[in-house]
């Protein structure tokens, strides 16, 4: 390299560092989501082991659920229907064509017949929750926001219906038994969760993210900007059906067996719980959230059913938890709005960022005043 | 034709009950901008009173479901929504949200997940003849409730001072209050009117099913949103159509669908109501919100 390249160098340093500002947050969460699981499935108990692979899935539905809403700020109460067909899919794909015939005997055609690995089946179930959210979202996204989020409630109740009485795809209100479901480690769960974790980064630093978010935060401007809120929209509630479906198939692989009642509102309000208390704008909010809720979750459920956490031996009353946790999405809503991450991605260290300061100004959007309120 | 008319009978009085729930949501969403997930538990927990109560005499046992439902519309205005005033829409929505979840787990924790039966209204499960026609008397009391109270709530919002105010705060908040009306004042009033309308809402689905459960308040919860997205978000006329609309649909749908997938009637009912909504996506009496002016 001669002298006179001195300018080029520092361009390619000045580069190197914008895209060390962009990736840094979104590399941070990987770093701590592997470290944290990795030592557990090192040294953890095996009820440590199951609570983790628990907590993984759940932050998979909950980046799936972020990054429709992150970015749009349409609240889906929906997202969990696409886990369910995600669980179904995914369900009818791996149970061993022997016992099928005894679980699903009604099961029409090739279906009966079909048979494949259970990352082939994670697949290709989020490929069928994503084009069923590509035909729900041809009225859905026509709507004002508001209305939108409502309307994916009935959706959820529609394939709740259908998954209740569908019996011979789904067995209906009996529960689905013979999935298999030792093939599903931490490690695989982590490596599904790491590869959400980039769809959602890639996504929201895409010009499609960019733009979704800009027409989150003042529509009538980007309007005004040439965006089409609506395809924007679109994409995001297909792409982030995809991943929620991905889920649900490694959802119904833990278990082992699924019932519909599984996929209904107690796991949607658990979901949106951890997005909205992390905060709900971004990704460090999801994984935050996911995290407290867990933990909270699971500490109570150990309680109630008489067990002790650590030292910690209480006995409270059942359903104690589902309670607290709904408190603190009160409180957090009431008092920190923007969650307890206040939507803010991990900062790069001080040291590391830019000289410039043009252009240079993290990913995580700096605190742009609100759009008027309606009152 | 004595069938057609029983079904017409049926449908009326169901779609009447759906405009109650619709009305209760759509006139806290029209006057305060919150879409209120609380109010299916506002009817989950009048239900309970009327089974808590329904030893005494039935005007009492009303009396203290309706007081019920209007005096937690009003705690629920005063302790939650009142401290995140001036949020925006989705913020209350998730609000709202977590405080039914909170409701709804609370009744979990301490009644417990066992249906809870009531013999009120047994009085009204007898059939009532009109010649050749046979309705069950339950049927043209819900109807009969039902038209009422939009009349009285028509009434109210067109004939009286509570009313004029109510509708200037919906039309424009911030203006209404420049003008005098008292903010607080008529968040309570728009909350307790809600509360009302679940309380009687509540009464009927005890005096027609009789069964009660923590849940028991999703489905309402389901019509009554759904209802008020047909109708045009905030539209109170477009609300009481909307839920209408559901009735009759419900009930037609059970008649003409065939008995091999009847089960499916509600999916049928909302896969209806979305694909009609790609027509009209603002609903039916509804223009889009009015966009901020830049």
């Amino acid at each position: 390299m001669s002298a006179g390249d001195g300018k080029g160098t520092e361009a390619a340093v000045d580069r190197a560092r914008r895209t060390a500002v962009e990736v840094w947050p979104v590399a941070c969460l990987m770093v701590i989501v592997v470290a944290l699981c990795l030592v557990i499935e090192a040294f953890g108990s095996r009820e440590l082991r199951s609570i983790t692979s628990n907590g993984l899935i759940n932050l998979l539905l909950v980046i799936g659920l972020y990054i429709f809403v992150g970015n749009s700020r349409v609240l889906s109460f929906g997202h969990i229907c696409f886990a369910a067909i995600g669980a179904y899919t995914s369900a009818i794909l791996t149970i061993p064509v022997t016992s099928k015939s005894l679980v699903l005997p009604e099961l029409p055609g090739f279906l009966g017949s079909a048979h494949m690995s259970t990352p082939m089946a994670t697949l290709v179930a989020a490929g069928v929750a994503g084009l069923f959210a590509l035909a729900a979202s041809v009225p859905l996204m026509r709507m004002s926001g508001i209305a939108a989020g409502i309307a994916t409630l009935a959706l959820l109740a529609i394939v709740q219906v259908v998954a209740q009485n569908w019996t011979a795809v789904t067995g209906g209100l009996s529960t689905l038994t013979s999935i298999p479901s030792a093939d599903v480690s931490v490690v695989d769960l982590l490596i599904w969760v790491l590869v959400g974790l980039a769809v959602a980064f890639l996504y929201q630093r895409s010009r499609f993210g960019r733009r979704l978010r800009g027409s989150s935060e003042d529509e009538v401007a980007a309007r005004a900007l040439g965006v089409r809120v609506e395809g924007e929209r679109r994409f995001a509630f297909v792409l982030s059906a995809m991943v929620t479906g991905a889920a649900g198939s490694l959802y119904a692989h833990y278990l082992g067996a699924i019932a519909p009642e599984a996929f209904y509102l107690d796991l949607t309000f658990l979901i949106i719980a951890m997005l909205v208390v992390g905060g709900m704008r971004s990704l460090s909010g999801a994984v935050l959230g996911t995290f407290t809720v867990t933990a909270l979750t699971q500490i109570f459920y150990k309680w109630e059913s008489g067990g002790s956490v650590g030292p910690i031996s209480l006995s409270v009353p059942s359903g104690l938890g589902q309670v607290i946790v709904a408190f603190l999405l009160l409180i957090v809503l009431l008092v920190r709005p923007d969650g307890l991450t206040g939507s803010a991605e991990i900062p790069l260290p001080k040291r590391l960022r830019p000289r410039r300061r043009d252009d240079a100004t993290p990913p995580a959007s700096p605190p742009v005043p609100e759009p008027a309120a309606r009152r | 034709m004595t069938e057609v008319v029983q079904y017409a009978v049926q449908a009326l009085s169901l779609g009447g009950l759906y405009a109650l729930f619709a009305l209760g949501v759509a006139l806290v969403f029209g006057v305060g901008g919150i879409v209120n997930f609380a109010h299916g538990q506002l009817i989950v927990l009048s239900m309970y009173m009327v089974v808590a109560t329904d030893a005494l005499p039935w005007p009492l046992t009303v009396l203290a479901a309706l007081l019920t439902a209007v005096v937690l519309g009003v705690a629920m205005e005063t302790f939650v929504f009142r401290p995140a005033r001036g949020a925006d829409e989705s913020t209350y929505l998730i609000i709202s949200f977590a405080l039914a979840l909170a409701i709804q787990a609370l009744v979990l924790m301490i009644i417990g997940a066992t249906a809870k039966s009531t013999s009120f209204g047994q009085s009204l499960a007898r059939a009532v003849h009109f010649g050749s026609v046979q309705v069950p008397a339950v049927d043209l009391v819900t109807l009969g409730v039902a038209v009422l109270s939009l009349g009285g709530l028509v009434y109210l919002l067109r004939g009286t001072r509570l009313g004029v105010r109510l509708r200037a705060a919906a039309e424009d908040f911030e203006m209404a209050r420049l003008v005098g009306v008292k903010a607080n004042g008529v968040m309570s009033a728009t909350f307790a009117l809600g509360g009302l309308l679940a309380g009687i809402a509540a009464v009927l689905l005890c005096a027609s099913g009789g069964v009660v459960t923590p849940e028991s308040g999703l489905q309402p919860l389901l019509i009554a949103f759904v209802a008020t997205v047909i109708g045009g978000m905030g539209s109170l006329g477009g609300a009481a159509i909307g839920g209408g609309l559901l009735g009759v649909l419900t009930i037609v749908l059970q008649v003409v669908l065939p008995q091999s997938i009847r089960s499916y009637r509600d999916a049928f009912v909302f896969a209806l109501v979305i694909a009609l909504l790609y027509f009209r996506p603002a609903g039916l009496a509804g223009t889009l919100r009015k966009q901020e002016r830049v």
